[in-house]
């Protein structure tokens, strides 16, 4: 990604710590992204509603209204854009049940600037990427059991997975950390039913002739 | 050769369950009942007559015979129960509780001795102590854990900010500023905070994995036994008027916990519970568990003032002041989440207590 295409990259960042709140935003702007900043969910709400920046990121552990509750008044599993989720050591239940419920990913605390830079760009690569392919077949079954239960991103999760993709290598692709795909994996697997990955790609498989990825 | 009222009291005696013993203003003993001969190993005949001090006293020496009397005074005084020693047939010597009365007699003054075992009870004694030093190394974990979440969150914070900051100041010089001799000895030196500021980071992460990743704990496990545990544990030196009732769910299926951790909890709640009760003197704490969905549910009820809307917007904050023995709330539900639970808490109020529920979940494999 080229400098001067990151000023267009609006950022938000929701969260309750003034200190944390700007510091981040000291750092992505200085990478050029244009930052606007919440102190809570229900500023960040109402700016999110009406525009859509190009990543989130949340603190998930906030006084009142929590990460949890704002990602499900926002739809965020179909939200347009990318959402970062801080947490510390003790909430990383509570950010892998907000992956669950359509955050991208998330970051422990304490984290430093090359990560919190690094997974940014990589989300918004991502979302892009994605936008760009959107309406391309997404290497799944048109159906199989159980398609309807899956989120759009466990459909991509399960696309690599079963196109055979280690963890990081989705990961990579899909701007999330390998172990957020082992997150998703363990989801898909428990709503699909499947005990182990070769299940799943025979579940996967099963209402289709030719083998998933070469279409 | 016994009159009818003396059989009769002698058939009263041996029904006694307690040793009871008369002798003689000498010391010698006219009456050895049946528990005092289960208690001492020896029969009525071979002691009647003797010295009771061959079988009771304050203390015995290394060395000791069967003669003397020399305590005859200490028997001789109405006691309702001083600890002596007994020793028993085959040489043991054992605790007793000793209770004696003096009765007039046309033959002179009678004393009334009744001698129990005190076997049983240091047994349980040294059980409690046992149990209470097990609580309070509980207590203590839980209060390192408390300190170790609170410590966590409230460092990290100020931390991220910490390193983000530092770490903003080094892009910007590498941005601007490239290449001098003054710029590369500012961002030697900033390394090396960052550096320092990650090493807090690590010492907090050590901490909380020594406090609670013992994530390998977690094994299938049946709450009721583990809950029973916890209430013996929780009732340690409180109000023996205390009665904990309990409605446990039959066929609960098991949950994959860190048992210790989920006993903590439980003990922590029934504490919490107690405490309220003991203020409000009431007694009644309720425990049940069920099955709601696909989680179990354990309760803990008291019959306390319930929960004041001040302190229960700090229930969950570690350190909270408001709470006497709040001790550990925030971790409990630190620890209920970390199993992918909940700790949830009806405040009460108007004359009812206040609930607190723990929610596991069921795991799959236990739902068929």
């Amino acid at each position: 990604m080229s400098e001067t295409s990151k000023s267009d990259h609006e950022i938000f960042i929701v969260d309750d710590d003034p200190a944390v709140r700007d510091a981040l935003s000291v750092v992505l702007t200085l990478e050029n992204y244009h930052v606007t900043s919440f102190a809570d969910g229900g500023g960040f709400l109402a700016a999110a509603r009406t525009r859509t920046p190009s990543c989130i990121i949340l603190d998930v552990h906030m006084p009142g209204r929590s990460g949890l509750d704002i990602l499900k008044d926002l739809n965020a599993q179909h939200y347009a854009a990318p959402i970062l989720i801080i947490s510390g050591q003790g909430d990383i239940p509570m950010a892998v049940d907000a992956v669950k419920n359509g955050a991208l990913d998330f970051i422990e605390k304490p984290f430093d600037a090359d990560t919190v830079v690094t997974r940014v760009r990589e989300a918004i690569e991502a979302t892009e990427r994605r936008r760009t392919n959107a309406g391309a077949p997404d290497g799944l079954a048109a159906s199989f059991p159980g398609r309807e239960l899956l989120t759009p991103r466990e459909r991509e999760v399960l696309a690599q997975i079963a196109s055979g993709a280690s963890n990081k290598e989705a990961g990579r692709l899909l701007g999330i950390s390998p172990r957020t795909i082992e997150v998703h994996r363990a989801r898909i697997m428990e709503k699909l039913g499947a005990k182990n990955a070769a299940d799943l790609v025979r579940i996967v498989l099963s209402q289709q002739g030719s083998p998933i990825g070469n279409p | 050769m016994e009159s009818l009222p003396a059989a009769r009291a002698s058939s009263v005696l041996d029904a006694a369950a307690d040793g009871i013993i008369v002798v003689d203003d000498r010391g010698h003993i006219l009456t050895f009942n049946k528990a005092s001969e289960q208690l001492f190993g020896y029969g009525a005949g071979d002691l009647i007559g003797r010295d009771l001090a061959l079988i009771i006293r304050s203390e015995f020496a290394d060395r000791d015979g069967g003669s003397g009397g020399g305590d005859a005074e200490f028997w001789c005084t109405p006691h309702s129960g001083r600890d002596v020693k007994g020793r028993h047939f085959d040489g043991t010597i054992f605790p007793i509780e000793l209770s004696s009365g003096a009765t007039p007699a046309a033959e002179g003054r009678r004393f009334v001795l009744v001698v129990r075992d005190l076997r049983p009870r240091r047994q349980i004694e040294r059980r409690h102590v046992l149990l209470q030093g097990e609580l309070m190394r509980m207590l203590r974990v839980l209060a390192l854990e408390e300190i170790g979440t609170a410590l966590s969150h409230e460092v990290n914070q100020p931390l991220t900010a910490l390193l983000l900051y530092l770490q903003a100041v080094a892009r910007a010089i590498e941005k601007q500023v490239p290449g001098s001799a003054l710029s590369d000895r500012a961002l030697g030196l900033l390394d090396k905070a960052v550096h320092e500021a990650e090493r807090v980071g690590s010492v907090i992460q050590t901490m909380r994995q020594f406090t609670e990743g013992r994530l390998p704990a977690r094994r299938l496990v049946d709450l009721g036994p583990l809950i029973a545990d916890a209430i013996e544990l929780a009732l340690i030196g409180s109000d023996p008027s205390t009665r904990v009732v309990r409605h446990f769910a039959p066929e609960l299926p098991r949950v994959l916990v860190d048992p210790l951790q989920i006993q903590q909890v439980v003990v922590n709640l029934l504490r919490n519970a107690l405490e309220a009760n003991r203020t409000h003197l009431a007694s009644e704490v309720r425990v049940t568990t069920c099955r709601e969905l696909n989680e179990v549910h354990v309760v803990i009820e008291d019959d306390g003032p319930g929960i004041g809307p001040e302190a229960l917007r700090d229930l969950f904050k570690p350190f909270s002041s408001k709470m006497v023995e709040g001790l550990g709330l925030a971790i409990s539900r630190t620890i209920a989440q970390n199993h992918g639970g909940a700790l949830s808490v009806e405040p009460g109020g108007d004359g009812s207590g206040a609930r607190y529920a723990l929610h596991l979940p069921v795991p799959a494999a236990a739902e068929e």
